[in-house]
């Protein structure tokens, strides 16, 4: 009962960081006000999970953070944060499978039980053994490009680690969905040769995170097709 | 990369304008004045590299 209530205070917190009432709640996650305020009140009775999910989707938080009060993208973006700026701008120029690598050992690393190995697997639709295998440079080194770009999809959906983490090692602007996909391209591309030439990987993304901001202010003008998302 | 340009314009000038406010404007502006820069000579590199016409 008490965990029932440790989320309910943070639900109730997260709607109050962002202004909402209970019938603003409820459009933005597409809970019943009844059902949020009695989840808040730590009175929900029926199995909370689908509703939970509801709820962070709505809020762009992970189920994790609403159940245990801490949210693996918050601690794995900190993680790379504190890393010396030039090791993070490395990070950039790695692959695709490192970046994904460093999430699998993150999770197994500072979330074993949120995030066993086997509850990995399944999202990821692999055996617990090609994660194993994974974690080991030359096992990865064969699997396709295809199927890391998907691990960090699903990667992405089950931790809320931004999907432009995996592709690219930008971590900013989770909006950048209404961008089309040539002219985000053009800005990462940008960012790394900024990197190289010295700038820091915390101001460049800022500097990306604006640019979107921007782009998404004016409207836009890439079709829906072409944009980063399909 | 046509529309990279203007857009760090726009940013910039938002940033003199105060329109847009950042923890750390002098540095996000020389960002993004390199990428600028970056992105110009990306474009006068291409340019050069366009064929040239015979009559």
């Amino acid at each position: 009962m008490s965990g029932r209530i440790h989320i309910g205070r943070r639900i109730a917190a997260i709607r109050a960081a962002h202004g909402d009432s209970l019938r603003q709640a409820s459009i933005r996650t597409g809970v019943s006000h009844t059902t949020i305020a009695r989840i808040e009140h730590g009175q929900a009775t029926t199995s909370l999970h689908s509703t939970l999910r509801k709820i962070a989707e709505g809020y762009g938080v992970t189920i994790e953070y609403l159940m245990t009060g801490r949210d693996p993208r918050q601690d794995f973006e900190q993680s790379i944060r504190r890393l010396p700026p030039h090791e993070r701008s490395r990070l950039y120029f790695t692959s695709a499978l490192n970046r994904t690598r460093m999430v699998l050992q993150f999770l197994i690393a500072e979330y074993p039980q949120e995030f066993p190995l086997e509850r990995l697997a399944q999202t990821l639709g692999i055996e617990v053994a090609t994660i194993q295998g994974l974690l080991d440079e030359g096992e990865a080194s064969r699997l396709p490009d295809g199927v890391i770009r998907r691990m960090g999809e699903d990667l992405s959906r089950l931790t809320g680690i931004s999907r432009h983490w995996f592709r690219s090692g930008y971590m900013g602007a989770d909006q950048a969905e209404g961008v089309p996909a040539e002219t985000f391209a053009a800005y990462i591309s940008l960012m790394k040769k900024a990197a190289t030439a010295g700038v820091r990987p915390d101001v460049l993304e800022m500097a990306i995170d604006l640019l979107i901001m921007k782009h998404r202010e004016s409207g836009g003008n890439g079709e829906p097709s072409n944009a980063i998302n399909s | 990369m046509d529309e990279v340009i203007p857009a760090i314009d726009r940013v910039l000038e938002a940033l003199e304008e105060g329109s847009i406010q950042v923890n750390s404007p002098d540095e996000v502006r020389r960002a993004l004045l390199i990428m600028r820069r970056i992105a110009l000579e990306g474009e006068e590199s291409a340019s050069h590299s366009l064929p040239v016409r015979r009559s």
